[in-house]
């Protein structure tokens, strides 16, 4: 039974949104620009999702908004950018190491595929 | 179907007024916070279906239905947030007025002599003037 002090696990789309933002600030567009980078094009977040995740995230403490800033890759828009916090971090890699303890038992019962037991 | 460079900017420029009017559907507070970002993200994605030579009208549903699904989403949290606020500020109050009513509904029912349901009504008036009373109260409360 989970107690008060675990991190609860984290959905698929604020995973994938602390995972764009791991490495730097994004603004809406690069965050599902990264995200569909990351999943190989197999997670595709539309706007509503991206900013209702965002905004709960924002309320949570996982991220905070910076100054509006342009892109220099892009239009001369003034975009507001988002971070990863500390605790948005923590969760991260909580989540992270979750997924590794699965992978491991998912080893060793050797489920994955050409590894099925005889 | 979008066939040359200009149809595909006046598609463009009409799916970016749709979207503008369907983000008014989201609560105040979250399109004063958001809004500005969803269409810059809308017009960005716009632009690179435009240079990869794509279709809009089928990124336009997905995106339409997917907002549409946000917009409830949002409506029904601050629904819920609002109804929670109310009943921890009155629930008392609710509480009270409630009873209140359920008594005298029950003194209307109750076939007795008059004495018993003369104290019914009392009784009932009685709760009702203490909710009105406490609701009364919290208001003062707030107002210093």
């Amino acid at each position: 039974m989970a107690t008060k002090n675990q991190i609860q696990p984290l959905t698929p789309a604020v995973f994938h949104i602390l995972l764009a933002l791991s490495k730097e600030e994004k603004h809406g567009y690069g965050i599902m620009k990264q995200v569909e980078k990351d999943s190989q094009g197999k997670v595709s977040m539309g706007a509503g999702t991206l900013y209702g995740s965002l905004k709960r995230m924002l309320d949570s403490g996982l991220v905070k908004e910076s100054d509006k800033k342009v892109d220099p890759t892009m239009d001369d828009e003034r975009r507001i950018y988002y971070q990863i916090t500390g605790a948005g971090r923590k969760a991260l890699e909580a989540e992270l190491e979750r997924y590794k303890r699965i992978v491991t038992v998912a080893q060793e019962r050797k489920l994955f595929p050409n590894t099925y037991a005889v | 179907m979008v066939s040359s460079p200009m149809t595909y900017k006046h598609a463009s420029a009409r799916y970016r007024q749709w979207y503008a009017k369907l983000l008014r559907f989201y609560p105040k507070a979250y399109h004063e916070r958001f809004a500005e970002g969803m269409q810059q993200t809308f017009n960005d994605l716009c632009c690179e279906r435009y240079q990869a030579g794509d279709r809009l009208f089928g990124f336009v549903l997905w995106t339409f239905a997917d907002t549409i699904v946000g917009i409830i989403k949002e409506t029904i949290e601050k629904e819920n947030i609002m109804m929670n606020t109310i009943l921890k500020k009155h629930g008392a109050t609710i509480i009270w007025i409630i009873t209140g009513i359920a008594t005298a509904g029950t003194a209307l029912l109750v076939k007795g002599s008059e004495y018993e349901n003369a104290w019914l009504w009392v009784f009932s008036i009685g709760i009702v003037l203490a909710g009105f009373t406490e609701a009364y109260l919290k208001i003062k409360d707030q107002n210093k």
